[in-house]
């Protein structure tokens, strides 16, 4: 009888340790997460993930989430949004991302008829990087021998894309013309440069959507779209795969300055990769914009707008007013006072034609 | 009635008290185990070696492909010592190999613990492509995908390697060469006699079979390409096109075998240069680039065995980065999007991720002969034309085609591949009426018959398959070393005849092992059909015993000679023999050296649960 009951007490002391483990578990679960979003959530496109980790770095309390700027734009258009009940996963009390993104959220809103309040208005210009073009040098110097004058502009790109470099050795071993961008339809810097691009085949960023019918522009749109020869899964970009794999995967790409100098300042192919201002030169413009009736918003928008941000913003590659340049970051060329990005339509009608090509 | 006093003499009348101590001392040590786990201890067992007990470490089951065995397990014998922890618990990276096909089968279908091991957190197959078949096959059977884009860590291009006089007579260096070129001289009726040298033979190319193998997989995307005439978007209205048909087929018939891995090639390569017969068994062979490295250094299969020293082969070979492009085994982590991953071991994983990729770690990988994948890392020596590669090739990549197209590429495959001509010769001797296992009710001879009942399912209608079963004393009269129960014949013809049959075998006598498989080859070899591979698969449990000890050295000299006799020289009639020791009594040895003879593999499933994993893998080579 002892036996049994020894046997007994063991299997209970056992269970209710599995309990009060589990218990313990599942309370350490909903503590971490109801501190992680209790002081709100900053929402940081990718392309400014450095800056987003080296806040949150010195700033544990808060919190902060990287996805592409196409993901937190739906998530604000939809008309289910709504910035009093938001919780968990979708909750955003700020966010950080190019220009002009906010204002893409307030069209949406305002064409679904959803209201267009759900941001307030964002901050001036925080943070400033041109769209640049990464290419290998001996590309470079052939491509130049093909475009006008010896420049190479995404028009002269665009035309050239998809066709052989050549039969003579060693150009022969080359194949094809291969451009490469980030992809339009997730990431704000694809979509820029795709904005860039096109500006390049008009001769202005002054375009309008209207302009797309041209049908010379849409050959010369799908010509270079077409020949990319791949568009990587973010939060990967062709820059990415020219440094992993060498000139096989892509001659040139176009990308953020912010992003580029710094990685091939420090890559092994340092002394064969090229940095190309393009005209009309696009810079993206990063602002702050809080969530309307986020108790944090604020909060965010002025740790980003103070010196501490301004560091953080100039450390991951971008050009800030009155901060030191990152390693890699050239003080040529001097920005103009317009980012040439085209309007918040236009770029969302533009978005639309590349999902028409290649999807 | 007297009670008994408990006394240290009398230890029964002990007992219950001892239990009821020892069950609440159990009690105390789980509920002590437990609140240390609760509270984050982050207490480890693990030893110096970095691959003891994980104790209460958040476990990370890693799978990986074969070829870099060593360089992962060493990294994460090291990411175990660091004491990385997660949410205050310590993490423990456990890797076990898997071929990349074999993984992407066993994630296409449902990961089974049983026969593949524990469930991967990682997997890390050699390219990327394996993970966008992966998830194409459980999307299109109704399943949620699992592996997601992945994070490449190294990468090695896919090259094809050529004996360097082979090359040179096609015109290398100064010539560019391309999967064109190599697929048309495939195909070509006078060989290497057009290229001046008949003592050459005929062109045979080289190829591992797509299923398993990652170099298979991109030879046969960049052949498709190249009989499109593309190099880049293939689709399925390409691969349907009766010219792309006919191109493949042309190209498989200039295979003198298939295989799981690329190793076996090499191996077999690296031997008969030693035997001065390397330009005869093989002119090309789509491999990575790693492995041509290999190969001229004297490892042929990346792995020195304890006491190997390497030796240089006497003919080294080339690198040819194919003109047209071509794709590379980029070696991606997949964090599986997976319903037994847990938010810890997913972070967990994340920190092997990156430590993997931090600079030091990625010196190691150059150790290794692959290429670093972060770009920080310089690729240096052994990337260098002393080993037959060129660190500023590829020029160009041949796009890897959408998952539905790779799916397609791999169905239709299975009925383009050389056909195959084989003689399945299985012993039937008195051991193999032997448990299976200790305990098991099935007896060796059981699985056997289930292995190679399912192995049949894996040869297209248009193959031959014949079965003979050996053991002493058989026959009406009792005098035949083997019987044939089946004839050759189309597969279509004759699968229930094989099934039945092989479901009804017994075990009989002895293991008359080197007569038989004497007369298997030779009458292979009679018989042989230049159009197919020819092959005997022998699977055998003992050593040779015949009734006659005496002869039996003289036996096996005498059946050696022969085997390899066939197998070389230009007008060779190559009959490859796929030995299987099975079960822990086979003469692995001897196998191996009749299986090698000529130029075929040896497989072990001593331990007989893995029979039909080893079944699978001697079916790939046809």
């Amino acid at each position: 009888m002892k036996r049994l009951a020894a046997v007994i007490l063991a299997i209970a002391m056992v269970v209710v340790a599995v309990k009060f483990r589990g218990r313990m578990d599942d309370q350490a679960a909903t503590t971490a997460a109801d501190q992680a979003t209790a002081n709100g959530v900053l929402v940081c496109a990718s392309e400014l993930r450095a800056v987003c980790d080296t806040l949150a770095r010195t700033h544990r309390d808060i919190h902060i989430r990287i996805e592409e700027a196409q993901v937190t734009l739906t998530r604000l258009a939809s008309p289910e949004f709504d910035s009093a009940t938001m919780s968990g996963e979708g909750r955003i009390d700020a966010w950080l991302v190019p220009e002009p993104w906010p204002q893409m959220v307030a069209e949406q809103r305002l064409r679904s008829g959803s209201g267009v309040g759900v941001l307030q208005p964002p901050s001036a210009v925080l943070a400033r990087s041109p769209l640049v073009i990464a290419m290998w040098n001996d590309r470079r110097d052939a491509l130049q021998r093909r475009c006008e004058n010896g420049t190479i502009t995404w028009k002269c790109i665009g035309r050239e894309a998809g066709t052989p470099w050549g039969s003579e050795s060693p150009v022969n071993s080359w194949g094809s013309v291969k451009p490469g961008h980030p992809v339009p339809d997730q990431t704000a810097e694809g979509l820029l440069v795709l904005g860039e691009a096109s500006a390049s085949w008009f001769g202005t960023s002054s375009y309008a959507s209207n302009d797309f019918d041209n049908a010379a522009f849409r050959a010369w749109f799908d010509h270079l779209e077409r020949a990319i020869p791949v568009f990587p899964v973010p939060p990967r970009t062709p820059l990415d795969e020219m440094l992993f794999a060498g000139p096989a995967a892509f001659d040139l790409t176009g990308t953020l300055e912010s992003t580029a100098a710094p990685q091939i300042e420090t890559s092994r192919d340092n002394a064969r990769l090229s940095i190309l201002y393009p005209e009309p030169l696009t810079t993206a413009d990063v602002v702050v914009t809080p969530v309307t009736g986020s108790q944090s918003g604020d909060r965010f928008m002025k740790l980003v707008k103070s010196q501490e941000g301004a560091q953080a913003l100039a450390q991951a590659g971008w050009r800030v007013e009155g901060q030191p340049l990152a390693p890699g970051i050239p003080d040529v060329p001097v920005l103009g006072a317009e980012s040439n990005v085209p309007r918040a339509g236009v770029l969302q009608a533009l978005r639309a034609l590349w999902t028409e090509v290649i999807r | 009635m007297t009670r008994t006093k408990p006394t240290p003499s009398n230890p029964a009348s002990l007992r219950p008290n001892k239990i009821y101590l020892g069950a609440i001392a159990l009690a105390i040590v789980v509920i002590a185990t437990l609140s240390a786990c609760a509270t984050g201890s982050g207490k480890t067992a693990n030893d110096a070696s970095g691959f003891g007990n994980p104790g209460d470490c958040t476990v990370v089951n890693l799978s990986m492909s074969t070829e870099k065995i060593d360089l992962l397990t060493s990294l994460a014998q090291t990411f175990n010592q660091s004491k990385a922890q997660v949410n205050g618990k310590c993490v423990f990276v456990n890797p076990s190999p898997l071929a990349s096909g074999a993984g992407a089968q066993a994630l296409s279908a449902g990961w089974n613990t049983d026969t593949n091991g524990p469930a991967p957190v990682i997997w890390t197959p050699a390219s990327s492509a394996w993970g966008a078949i992966v998830d194409e096959s459980r999307v299109s059977s109704g399943q949620a995908p699992l592996a997601g884009p992945g994070t490449p860590f190294m990468n090695t291009p896919l090259v094809i390697a050529m004996p360097k006089p082979m090359a040179e007579a096609l015109g290398w260096p100064a010539k560019s060469l391309g999967w064109s070129d190599i697929l048309s001289l495939g195909q070509s009726q006078t060989g290497w006699a057009a290229y001046g040298h008949p003592e050459w033979g005929p062109f045979r190319l080289g190829k591992t079979n797509p299923n398993f193998s990652t170099s298979g997989l991109s030879a046969l995307i960049a052949q498709n390409y190249a009989a499109a005439g593309k190099t880049r978007d293939l689709t399925l209205e390409d691969l349907a096109k009766p010219s792309v048909n006919a191109y493949d087929i042309a190209v498989e018939s200039s295979v003198n075998h298939y295989g799981d891995t690329t190793l076996t090639y090499l191996n077999n390569w690296y031997r008969a240069d030693q035997q001065g017969t390397a330009l005869q068994y093989t002119s090309a062979l789509a491999v990575e680039e790693k492995s041509v490295i290999d190969y001229n250094t004297g490892n042929p299969d990346g792995k020195l065995d304890p006491g190997e020293e390497p030796r240089p082969p006497r003919t080294p070979l080339v690198a040819i980065y194919p003109k047209e492009g071509t794709l590379f085994s980029d070696n991606p982590f997949f964090i599986l999007n997976a319903p037994w991953v847990t938010d810890d071991m997913r972070q967990g994983a994340q920190l092997f991720q990156d430590f993997v990729q931090r600079p030091e770690n990625q010196e190691r990988v150059l150790k290794y002969n692959f290429r670093p994948g972060n770009p920080q890392v310089a690729i240096g020596a052994p990337i260098t034309a002393e080993n037959g590669v060129d660190p500023t090739q590829p020029q160009t990549l041949l796009q890897v085609p959408s998952p539905s197209v790779l799916v397609d590429l791999l169905h239709r495959w299975s009925s383009q591949r050389k056909s195959a001509r084989a003689l399945l010769v299985i012993d039937v001797s008195g051991s193999m009426k032997d448990p299976a296992s200790p305990g098991s009710s099935d007896t060796k001879l059981d699985l056997a018959k289930r292995a190679a009942i399912e192995s049949l399912d894996q040869f297209k209608p248009e193959d031959e398959v014949g079965l003979r079963v050996f053991s002493t004393d058989l026959g009406p009269k009792g005098g035949q070393n083997f019987l044939d129960l089946v004839s050759i014949a189309p597969i279509s013809q004759n699968v229930a005849q094989l099934r039945q049959q092989i479901d009804g075998l017994v075990p009989t006598r002895g293991t008359p092992l080197y007569d038989v498989t004497r007369q298997s080859f030779n009458d292979m070899v009679t018989n042989y059909d230049p159009a197919r591979i020819n092959a005997v698969v022998l699977l055998t449990d003992g050593r040779n015993d015949d009734g006659t000890e005496s002869d039996d050295k003289s036996q096996l000299e005498a059946a050696l000679a022969d085997l390899a006799k066939q197998s070389q020289g230009e007008n060779g009639r190559p009959v490859r023999l796929f030995a299987i020791g099975y079960g822990r009594d086979a003469d692995l040895g001897v196998l191996k050296q009749m299986s090698q003879a000529t130029n075929g593999a040896y497989y072990d499933a001593s331990d007989p649960k893995s029979i039909t994993k080893v079944f699978t893998a001697v079916v790939s080579n046809f």
